[in-house]
C-alpha cells in the first residue's frame, strides 16, 4: 500500500507507550482510591506502593521507547502547552508526596516526621488524578488519529483508568480478606458507565467517519471485551454481594477481570485501532487548458 | 511581515519524484524518510478515474499542532511561519508525529542504508547523523533561504534562495515565496487561480497551497 494514499497504522508509539498508558492509568487511580480506602479505614501502604510502581513501571517503558533517552531532561522545556511535559512534572511532586506517604502509613518515618497519614495520602491522590487527566491530554492532541483525538476517548480512557485502579485495589483488599463494600458498589458502577462510554466512542468514531481499520479494529474486540472485561466483572460483583462465603475469590476475580480488561482496552487503542487518515483531496485539478501543453 | 508558502500546481504535477530525490540528496534523509513526498492517488471509481500527483511534507502551518505538543521546544515557529526542529534539543519522543495531521514528521530509531548494512558511496557523503532518533521533517530548506536572504536576495525569486525541490521541478508546478508581498509569485499565482489548502477543518491554517484550476498556466 502506498503512503498517504491509504490509512496508515501509525508506528510512532508501540507497546512500550501502551505500557506508559496503562501503568500510568492504573497506578494513579490506585493512588487515588486507595487515598478514600485509607480515610474509609483500610491498608493504604501495600495498595499506595503498587500504584507508584505501576506508574514508575510505565514512565520506564515510555523512557525505552523515547529516541534520545539521555536527553529526557529536555522533557521539561515545555510546560506551557506541552501536555507531556505537565505529565513529567506532575509525576515528581507525585513519587515524592507518594513515597512519604506510604512510608508514613507504613510508621517507617522518624517521629519528628510525623504526620497524620491522610494528608500526604490525599495529595498523593489529587496528584494522580492531575496525572491521569494529563495523559488523557496527551491522547487527545494527537490530532492524526481520530480514534486518539476522538473527544470521547477521554471519559473512556479516564473512567477505564479509575476502573482498573478500583480493580487492583479491590484484588488487593481480596488478597488481604477483606471486602470493602462501598467500593464494589462503586466498582459495579464503573464498569457499567465504561461500558456505555464504549459504546458511545465507537458510535462516534463510525459518525465522524473514521477510518475503516480502525472501526475493524474495534468491531473485532467488541464481544470479548463486553463480556469478558464488563459482564463478566459486573455479575462477580454482584454475586459478591449474594454469596458472602465466596466474597474473596469473587471479588479478587471481578478486580482482575475488570483491570486487565481496560488494559486491553488501551493496548488495543494505541497500538491497533490508531490509523493515520490516508490523504484525500476537495476538487480534482483541470487539466487541459489552452496553453497547457 | 514575512510568510512563507508553498504552492503546488496539481495541473502541472507530472510525479516525476525529481523533487523529492532533490530534497533527499539535499538533506540526506534516512531511507523510507522523504520531506518532499508525492503521492500518485487515483481518485474516483472506473469508468471516471483520475490520476493526481499531489506534493505533500510539512505544512508549516500557522497553528501547528506539533508546536504545542513538543515537550522538549525542539520544535519552534519562527517569525517568517517556517517550523523547525532543533534536533539538538528533541528527545524522539514522536508526540509531534502522532499530532500532525499531514504526516510530515519521521522518527528513525537506527542508522539505517538504501542498499544493505554499508552506506553507498553518496550516503557516505550525505548521511546526516542528527537525524536519528529525533523527529525530522521539512524545514524549507531554512539553510539556503538564511543564507540567500543575507546575500539581499528574494526566497521563491531567486534559486540561490529558494528551496531545493522548487529548484528542481521540471514542470514548474512548484513555486514558493511570501504570501505576505503582494508583488510576489505565489501572491500572483493565488490571486489568479482557484486553489485550497488540505485539512482546513483542522484549525492549523497550513502554509501549503494547491492549484486546481484557473487561468494561469
Amino acid at each position: 500500500m502506498s503512503w498517504g494514499t491509504a490509512h496508515r497504522l501509525q508506528s510512532f508509539w508501540d507497546a512500550r507507550a501502551a505500557c506508559n498508558f496503562i501503568g500510568g492509568g492504573s497506578g494513579s487511580s490506585l493512588l487515588f482510591w486507595a487515598a478514600l480506602g485509607l480515610i474509609a479505614g483500610l491498608p493504604y501502604a501495600s495498595a499506595a506502593l503498587i500504584g507508584l510502581l505501576l506508574v514508575a513501571f510505565g514512565l520506564v517503558m515510555v523512557w525505552l521507547e523515547i529516541g534520545k533517552p539521555w536527553r529526557a531532561f529536555n522533557l521539561f522545556f515545555r510546560p506551557q502547552t506541552s501536555w507531556m511535559t505537565r505529565e513529567g512534572t506532575v509525576a515528581l511532586p507525585l513519587f515524592a508526596v507518594g513515597t512519604f506517604a506510604v512510608l508514613s502509613a507504613a510508621n517507617l518515618l522518624p517521629p519528628l516526621t510525623s504526620t497524620p497519614p491522610a494528608i500526604p495520602a490525599l495529595l498523593t491522590a489529587v496528584l494522580g488524578l492531575a496525572f491521569l487527566y494529563c495523559q488523557l491530554r496527551i491522547l487527545n492532541t494527537a490530532r492524526s488519529l481520530p480514534a486518539w483525538r476522538e473527544p470521547w476517548a477521554m471519559p473512556l480512557i479516564g473512567i477505564s483508568g479509575l476502573t482498573e485502579g478500583l480493580g487492583i485495589f479491590l484484588f488487593l483488599m481480596a488478597v488481604m480478606g477483606i471486602v470493602p463494600v462501598a467500593f464494589v458498589l462503586v466498582a459495579w458502577v464503573l464498569l457499567i458507565a465504561r461500558a456505555f462510554l464504549w459504546q458511545i466512542y465507537v458510535k462516534a468514531l463510525r459518525r465522524s467517519g473514521a477510518p475503516r481499520p480502525t472501526l475493524q479494529a474495534f468491531r473485532a474486540m467488541d464481544n470479548l471485551f463486553l463480556i469478558a472485561a464488563h459482564a463478566s466483572p459486573v455479575v462477580l460483583i454482584t454475586l459478591v454481594i449474594i454469596l458472602p462465603d465466596l466474597a474473596i475469590m469473587l471479588l479478587a476475580l471481578a478486580g482482575a477481570t475488570a483491570t486487565f480488561g481496560g488494559w486491553y482496552l488501551k493496548f488495543v487503542v494505541i497500538t491497533r485501532a490508531a490509523y493515520i487518515p490516508k490523504f484525500e483531496i476537495p476538487t480534482l485539478p483541470i487539466r487541459g487548458q489552452p496553453g497547457s501543453g | 511581515m514575512t510568510r512563507y508558502v508553498m504552492v503546488a500546481d496539481l495541473r502541472r504535477c507530472v510525479g516525476c519524484q525529481t523533487c523529492t530525490a532533490a530534497c533527499k540528496l539535499a538533506n540526506g534523509t534516512p531511507p523510507g524518510v522523504q520531506w518532499r513526498r508525492v503521492l500518485d492517488m487515483e481518485v474516483g471509481e472506473y469508468p471516471n478515474v483520475q490520476r493526481v500527483f499531489l506534493p505533500t511534507g510539512c505544512q508549516h502551518c500557522a497553528n501547528p499542532p506539533c508546536l504545542d505538543v513538543c515537550p522538549s521546544g525542539a520544535t519552534q515557529q519562527r517569525n517568517d511561519g517556517i517550523v523547525n526542529i532543533d534536533y539538538d534539543v528533541c528527545i524522539g519522543c514522536a508526540n509531534c508525529a502522532v499530532a500532525c495531521p499531514y504526516g510530515a514528521r519521521y522518527v528513525v530509531d537506527e542508522q539505517q542504508y538504501a542498499y544493505g548494512d554499508a552506506p553507498t558511496d553518496d550516503e557516505v557523503v550525505n548521511f546526516n547523523p542528527d537525524y536519528v532518533g529525533v523527529a525530522s521533517k521539512c524545514n524549507f530548506c531554512v539553510d539556503v533561504i538564511d543564507e540567500g536572504v543575507a546575500k539581499g536576495l528574494t526566497p521563491g525569486e531567486d534559486p540561490e534562495a529558494t528551496p531545493r525541490c522548487v529548484n528542481s521541478c521540471i514542470s514548474g508546478a512548484m513555486s514558493f515565496g511570501d504570501i505576505d508581498d503582494p508583488e510576489s509569485t505565489v501572491s500572483k499565482l493565488l490571486g489568479e487561480t482557484q486553489h485550497y489548502r488540505l485539512k482546513t477543518n483542522e484549525g492549523t491554517c497550513p502554509g501549503f497551497y494547491y492549484i486546481w484550476d484557473g487561468e494561469e498556466l
